[in-house]
């Protein structure tokens, strides 16, 4: 086994993380959205089918993550994926906000990023639903996402380990940052005349996280790694990798406001931002499906008389049912 | 990147699964169940030794096969999987041959390594004491040279396996008047040494599990000290971490979920969820150990990487211990001796006695959340 990412991976995340600190600052996390922000990403190319294999992709999605989504970056990639026509291609090279929504079970659906798009699609079959911005859902936050009414959905979900895995990527990103803004403003606010951090009771849940943070960084880059090399049980690896994700993220978002105090619901904090969006992430995808896959797609880790086969790791587990 | 083990390593799990079902007794749960089971462990280990898979990875000259730090992961998750039979051998083997091979002279090597390597010689760690557990740098303990001797008083205390261990790797204060990680020496004594004074600590959680040890006057040649004079700090700094990451506990975490989840099955499939999150966690907990595999591996420093391995296999080992719980209910806690103890006395060995002790040993959880903070996230030290 190597953990090691290779030398042009690092240097991606590298320049995206010189782009993030130069570029986007300002605006983020502190700003949920901005037009501008979402043009300067797609120079980056990071949604295009030519971009490169999935490792890259992945390290490339967590890196911009960590300060805030700049838009709709799973769904664009998903409508890409799901069109056959390359016209969602060509219009995120114009610079357009491209979404798209996945199957769902009611006529009124929530569109990430629906309020401010050009172009949304149907994740499911690739059709255009709509070419124009739709209407606003009010939110708590100022997220700029829409509301379609459609007819149910076609059976079938062909980009759900997609889904999944890159969905994981994002939240890889958005939990590494969030738990970063609170590091920093933990070091720095001082109570009863020591800072923060100096605290067991706000140190060790920080520790925590930092461990969830990098399980799941290393659960992504598994399951990408699967992917590039087309093993058969990607999918599965995707599943568990969504799991940590989403587990991650509820833990994340809990202890980062708690320790952030009031701040950490002001815009100015930026934390926020980066905890909505997990929310978003993680309640638009949902667990469910995940869970049902990995369950009915790995070895049941027992043996044929009931007793746990030898083989019952975890890593045996992701030998497919299927598999001779 | 590749997170795959080689078909040679697969191989080699084939072969050691292949072993243990025929070594292991029947209703085999562990060391800590009485005197026989650490007869069978004994039994095992020098098999073990035998056929070269005690200490694979070692170099060839000190006994070992020049095997991969990634053979050496596939042992131990084999035989974690199968309640650890190596009992106290897996000190010798994980972190005290190791820090021989970095520390000792070579008269130590000689002495020792061979030893360890065909399974004959057993350890007992003298690291805690009445009021130093986690805060290690505060042991009392003495070892004052006197000519060539060093003369040790003391008490030490949570010792496993010191009944039955040859020899002991205890840190004692050899500077007098020295304070906190200063003036400590490693030395590695004789367990039947005149002086030495082991008695049991009765617990719950095993036969003969803890122990106190109790040093009087006891002389012990200066040729047993390992690695510098005082300087038995960076000697202990440089082998926990190797216990922590040796510890492959998330693979009888995997077993004891399977069991519970085939228990389960027969009722209900209502937990399929709750399994699904816990699988993920234990990947989760799989990727943190083989990352700190890899470090040791590019022969890289151990350090806040080993601690992240160690929250992440007690995370999963607690929640494995949690859903067991309930799918059995009081039955968990039905032991081995019992015809009708739940998995021949798996789940109670897992559940009463591994799983609650998990964030207590090699360094206590909290210990490791202090590591984390202070070298991952660059916090200050907290109290």
């Amino acid at each position: 086994m190597d953990f090691t990412l290779p030398d042009t991976a690092q240097e991606l995340q590298h320049a995206l993380a010189r782009w993030s600190t130069d570029g986007r600052r300002v605006h983020y996390p502190r700003t949920a959205y901005s037009r501008e922000s979402w043009t300067d990403f797609l120079r980056w190319e990071l949604l295009s089918p030519d971009f490169g294999d999935t490792l890259h992709r992945c390290v490339g999605f967590m890196e911009v993550s960590r300060r805030g989504l700049p838009g709709p970056v799973l769904e664009a990639y998903l409508a890409v994926s799901a069109d056959s026509s390359g016209q969602c291609s060509a219009a995120l090279r114009a610079g357009s906000v491209v979404t798209s929504v996945g199957p769902a079970e009611r006529a009124n659906s929530l569109v990430g990023w629906g309020a401010v798009a050009d172009l949304v699609v149907d994740q499911v079959s690739g059709a255009v639903l709509a070419t124009a911005a739709l209407p606003a859902a009010q939110f708590a936050y100022a997220l700029p996402h829409g509301w379609i009414v459609r007819d149910s959905a076609p059976g079938g979900d062909p980009l759900q380990a997609e889904r999944w895995l890159f969905g994981a990527a994002l939240l890889a990103g958005l939990a590494a940052g969030a738990l970063e803004l609170t590091v920093e403003h933990t070091s720095v606010r001082h109570q009863f005349g020591k800072p923060l951090a100096a605290a067991q009771a706000v140190q060790f849940p920080l520790a925590e996280l930092k461990m969830w943070c990098e399980g799941l960084r290393l659960s992504v880059l598994d399951a990408a790694l699967r992917r590039d090399l087309g093993h058969e049980l990607w999918p599965v690896s995707s599943a568990l990798a969504w799991l940590n994700g989403a587990q991650a993220a509820r833990l994340v978002t809990s202890v980062c406001h708690q320790s952030f105090g009031a701040l950490g619901f002001c815009t100015e904090a930026g934390l926020v931002n980066l905890t909505w969006a997990m929310s978003w992430l993680r309640l638009s995808v949902g667990v469910d499906s995940a869970r049902g896959y990995v369950v009915a797609n790995t070895e049941p880790r027992l043996d044929s008389d009931g007793r746990p086969d030898p083989g019952c790791l975890v890593l045996d587990g992701f030998r497919s049912k299927a598999r001779p | 990147m590749n997170t795959d083990f080689t078909p040679h390593q697969q191989a080699l799990r084939e072969e050691l699964r292949e072993f243990l079902a025929e070594q292991l007794p029947p209703r085999w749960v562990g060391v800590w169940q009485d005197a026989r089971s650490i007869e069978q462990s004994e039994a095992i280990t020098v098999a073990m030794a035998e056929r070269g898979w005690l200490t694979y990875y070692w170099p060839a000259e000190y006994g070992g096969a020049d095997g991969t730090v990634w053979d050496q992961v596939v042992i131990q998750e084999e035989l974690f999987a199968h309640h650890e039979p190596r009992g106290s051998q897996y000190m010798g083997v994980n972190w005290i041959g190791p820090a021989l091979m970095t520390y000792g002279t070579d008269e130590q090597k000689k002495k020792y390594l061979p030893e360890i390597a065909s399974g004959q010689g057993f350890w007992a760690q003298l690291f805690s004491e009445p009021d130093a557990g986690s805060d290690l740098a505060a042991i009392r303990t003495t070892a004052v040279l006197d000519g060539n001797e060093f003369v040790i008083n003391g008490e030490k205390v949570w010792t496993s396996y010191a009944n039955t261990a040859q020899h002991g790797f205890l840190l004692a204060r050899s500077e007098p008047g020295s304070t906190r990680h200063k003036g400590i020496s490693a030395l590695l004594i004789e367990m039947d040494s005149p002086g030495i004074e082991v008695r049991e600590i009765e617990s719950t959680i095993g036969w003969h599990r803890f122990h106190g040890v109790t040093f009087s006057d006891v002389r012990v040649p200066r040729s047993a000290l390992l690695g510098g004079l005082h300087e038995g700090w960076a000697v202990a700094m440089h082998a926990l971490p190797l216990e922590r990451v040796g510890n492959a506990r998330y693979a009888r975490s995997t077993r004891v979920l399977g069991l519970a989840e085939s228990a389960r099955r027969a009722a209900s499939d209502a937990d399929e969820p709750e399994v699904a999150d816990i699988l993920a966690l234990g990947r989760m907990a799989e990727l943190l150990n083989y990352q700190a595999a890899a470090i040791k591996e590019a022969n890289g420093t151990l350090d806040w990487q080993a601690s992240m391995a160690f929250v992440a296999n007690a995370t999963y080992e607690q929640r494995v211990a949690a859903f067991a719980e309930r799918v059995y209910g009081f039955e968990a806690f039905v032991a081995s001796g019992d015809d009708l103890a739940p998995a021949g006395g798996e789940i109670e060995s897992f559940v009463a006695r591994q799983a609650p002790t998990v964030t207590i040993q090699a360094g206590t959880y909290q210990v490791q959340l202090s590591t984390i903070a202070r070298r991952a996230l660059g916090l200050p030290r907290a109290l």
